[in-house]
């Protein structure tokens, strides 16, 4: 075994070198992290910049109930995975005369914003996939529902009534409640959630 | 005998001398706080005259900041309704016993309203209450022989549901059709449901509260709200303006057959 002496200042160099080299990689990652979460903090700052229209209420900030429902389709949902993102949280019914209206609505939302950039979560409640696929085959072919066959699912969310829908932020927190049905394809609408989903 | 003739018919004439002097004033300002649609609107192809809220198919209070609307609905028309949404026969015939009102509920103003059913009250026939009561709470109470019709509130279903081992989907679409026990209704908010009372062949009253919230819309933007649909601080709140709303000439809709 041959033990090569190394003078105490030039070890202390050599880790000072093996230190640097490692912390441009650091420096990067912490970088990289800093900057997820600043664009995270930021598309939410914005959401504060923009005036809510007709029936879309801020109010005081709470954590999202769980949502993991199977998609008409059988194909499971969770909520949390969309985590980063905003989510369109909406509640309906076939038999109600408003979800009837504005359902519509949110189809032609969806056809018109940027792909992935709003999550949607269309929650139909204590219904089966018939009258879902029925209804749903008619006025709204593209949307893909979730299935919440007992009702509970809607009932841990507590909305007012039906239709009833919820904009989550990138964090996971409700931030806007929204009364009743909205033309969600108008252009105050459209304006409102393209300003609140840029990411820059 | 005939004293008590003398009596009864002293009530009777002291109940027409109030009508005349309190009820109908009473009318007068239900119709003179209502918007000019109530008043002038025809119902039912009848047009209203001032001074009278008439009973209509769809028999509403109106003012300038809200709008209440009962539509009564058969005991078939519910059937159908209930069928189609695959409820089971015993549940059916269970709801079938009730009479049922479809309500509809508007905040016309920029103000935020309470509606707390607990505070409503059905009677059988018309009330004696009086421009006295203009802006205070509902204290009004039924002559004798009137009765007080029970509303039956959503606490009490599912017991019912229970004990006739209804399907939870079934009870998960039954709960979403009745009107909320208690809700704020946000500006230009309009929302909807059932009312359920047990069934009287008799015309019905209703007098409805409901506390107008005196932080109004501010709640929000300052973020004082804790949750859209909670009472928060209101009930500690005594500034509140209460508005009383009132609806006469209401029935329980009977099938085409049964009338």
């Amino acid at each position: 075994m041959t033990m090569v002496l190394v003078p105490i200042g030039v070890q202390a160099g050599v880790t000072i070198l093996l230190l640097m080299s490692l912390l441009p990689g650091l420096v990067i990652g912490g970088e990289s992290e800093k900057a997820g979460e600043r664009l995270q903090a930021t598309t939410i700052l914005r959401a504060d910049t923009f005036t809510p229209p007709k029936g879309v209420l801020t109010v005081k900030q709470r954590r999202a109930p769980a949502l993991i429902l199977p998609d008409i389709d059988g194909d499971p949902f969770d909520l949390a995975a969309l985590k980063g993102q905003w989510v369109f949280v909406h509640f309906w019914a076939s038999w109600c005369g408003p979800c009837r209206r504005e359902i519509p609505a949110i189809q032609r939302m969806v056809e018109k914003f940027p792909e992935g950039r709003l999550g949607m979560a269309i929650v139909n409640t204590a219904e089966d996939e018939d009258t879902v696929f029925t209804f749903l085959g008619v006025l709204a072919p593209d949307l893909l529902p979730l299935m919440d066959h007992d009702g509970q699912a809607t009932e841990r969310w507590k909305p007012r009534g039906l239709p009833s829908t919820y904009l989550v932020d990138p964090s996971g927190m409700i931030r806007y409640q929204v009364l009743g049905g909205q033309a969600w394809d108008e252009d105050a609408y459209m304006t409102f959630l393209l300003g609140i989903t840029e990411k820059r | 005998m005939l004293n008590q003739l003398r009596v009864q018919s002293g009530i009777f004439y002291a109940r027409i001398f109030l009508t005349g002097v309190i009820f109908i004033p009473a009318c007068v300002h239900t119709a003179l706080a209502a918007d000019t649609p109530l008043a002038d609107t025809p119902l039912s192809g009848v047009k209203a005259k001032p001074g009278l809220v008439k009973a209509s198919d769809k028999p509403t209070y109106e003012n300038e900041m809200i709008r209440l609307r009962l539509i009564p609905r058969t005991t078939d028309q519910m059937a159908a309704f209930f069928e189609a949404r695959g409820f089971p026969d015993v549940m059916i015939n269970e709801l079938s016993r009730y009479c049922f009102f479809t309500v509809g509920i508007k905040n016309k103003s920029k103000k935020v309203f309470w509606l707390e059913l607990e505070k409503w009250q059905f009677f059988t026939g018309p009330l004696f209450t009086g421009p006295l009561f203009k802006g205070q709470p509902f204290k009004g109470q039924p002559f004798k022989g009137q009765q007080r019709i029970a509303r039956i509130p959503r606490t009490q279903w599912p017991a019912k549901w229970a004990q006739l081992q209804i399907p939870r989907p079934a009870q998960a679409t039954f709960r979403w059709t009745l009107l909320p026990e208690r809700l704020d209704f946000q500006p230009d908010e309009s929302e909807g449901g059932n009312i359920i009372l047990e069934r009287s062949s008799s015309p019905l009253t209703l007098t409805a509260s409901f506390a107008v919230d005196s932080l109004g819309t501010s709640r929000f933007s300052a973020g004082i709200a804790p949750e859209v649909g909670s009472p928060g601080a209101r009930d500690n709140d005594t500034r509140r303006e209460i508005i009383t709303a009132r609806i006469d000439g209401l029935r329980c809709a009977q099938n085409q057959e049964s009338q």
